[in-house]
């Protein structure tokens, strides 16, 4: 597709909503993403992780865009899908020493496990997940376990320091949100959270949806999705303690 | 048949993760999804964060088809929090959360291997 093309489509888009136009220039510019998560592969993440928080990178880019500005979009892409895929490693690093061996067992083991909850529809055993990636169930536990030490982001950095876009689809669960009542103690808990972590624990707490079914929506593996909870519940807890500051 | 499993460990953080482990382990035998096995570690360590007193005691009856998980003593106000309940609630398959005879606080999760989610 030509710069003349894109162009068009990205007017569409932005000015007039044709949401076909921005999936037209997605699937255009994959192969840039593809490339640009390629040179990110090889250090412990899945490529197709790299690839779909590339993705994410590119609908932001298409989404900010300034047809003024007279850039061509893959030029004003880069950078926000390369950040995308940066924020991914920092996002997901040990928090503690984890023997290599371990480290690449609970990769496989999340690995396996997307795959066989596609293959079954359903989120397969302990047993069914040793079984596939050859090792006892003890080890896949230890491995599982080990994976808990991946740690989310620090807990005061925001979703997107450097990029203020806001969380694609978030609209429809800030909705469940604002059901809350201001002041509540769930709506206090929830205020303490960053988007992404909030849409996860509305999904999960207020929608009644299953991790895997958030990981599917969000677009992220189910123990990402897992650990964000978790780090989630951990925080809203912290806040519910902060003694009350007088008015 | 029926079995149970019970531990003590001091309350705290620091062993939430022994407790955990060894659910996981009970979990995996009863032939839970991997799933459940996540969110009985996470419901888990939310009720070890509303423990009271220097030692917790967590007794884990594991049955044929589900695992029940007692976790006590609990701070009692964990017992008239509807926001705890509701994580609870949503993570496990049955839970029971308040005073037993004795006056202390429980919180009993139940994980059933056909459970909902």
């Amino acid at each position: 597709m030509g710069s003349a093309d894109q162009r068009a489509l990205l007017v569409a888009y932005l000015r007039e909503g044709d949401v076909r136009a921005r999936d037209r220039l997605v699937e255009d510019l994959m192969p840039l993403v593809r490339s640009l998560a390629n040179r990110y592969a090889g250090r412990g993440e899945p490529t197709e992780d790299l690839v779909q928080v590339g993705a994410i990178g590119l609908v932001k880019a298409i989404d900010r865009f300034e047809l003024e500005k007279g850039v061509e979009l893959s030029t004003y892409a880069v950078p926000t899908i390369v950040g995308e895929i940066r924020r991914h490693f920092r996002d997901r690093t040990w928090a503690v020493h984890v023997p290599r061996r371990l480290k690449e067992l609970s990769m496989r083991l999340s690995r396996t496990r997307d795959e066989l909850s596609a293959e079954l529809g359903r989120s397969p055993t302990i047993a069914e997940l040793a079984a596939a990636v050859g090792v006892d169930e003890e080890e896949a536990i230890d491995a599982l376990e080990a994976s808990k030490a991946y740690a989310p982001r620090s807990l005061d950095q925001p979703y997107d320091e450097d990029e203020p876009g806001r969380v694609p689809g978030l609209a429809d669960e800030e909705r469940g949100y604002a059901t809350l009542e201001r002041g509540s103690v769930v709506r206090q808990g929830l205020d303490a959270l960053d988007e992404r972590e909030r849409r996860i624990i509305v999904l999960r707490f207020l929608r009644g949806m299953s991790q895997s079914e958030i990981a599917a929506e969000v677009g992220i593996s189910q123990m990402h999705v897992s650990r964000l909870l978790r780090k989630s519940l951990e925080v809203m807890r912290g806040r519910l303690e902060e003694p009350e500051v007088p008015a | 048949m029926t079995e149970v499993v019970s531990l003590t460990v001091p309350s705290g953080a620091t062993w939430a993760g022994v407790v955990e482990l060894v659910l996981a382990g009970l979990g995996a035998r009863l032939d839970l999804p991997y799933d459940r096995i996540d969110e009985l570690q996470l419901a888990t360590r939310a009720a070890l964060s509303d423990a009271t007193g220097p030692d917790v005691h967590v007794d884990a009856t594991a049955n044929d088809d589900r695992l029940d998980v007692r976790i006590g003593p609990l701070e009692a106000a964990a017992a008239a929090d509807p926001g705890r309940k509701r994580v609870l609630d949503a993570l496990a398959d049955g839970i029971e959360l308040g005073p037993a005879e004795d006056g202390v606080t429980w919180a009993v999760l139940t994980f059933s291997r056909g459970g909902a989610r």
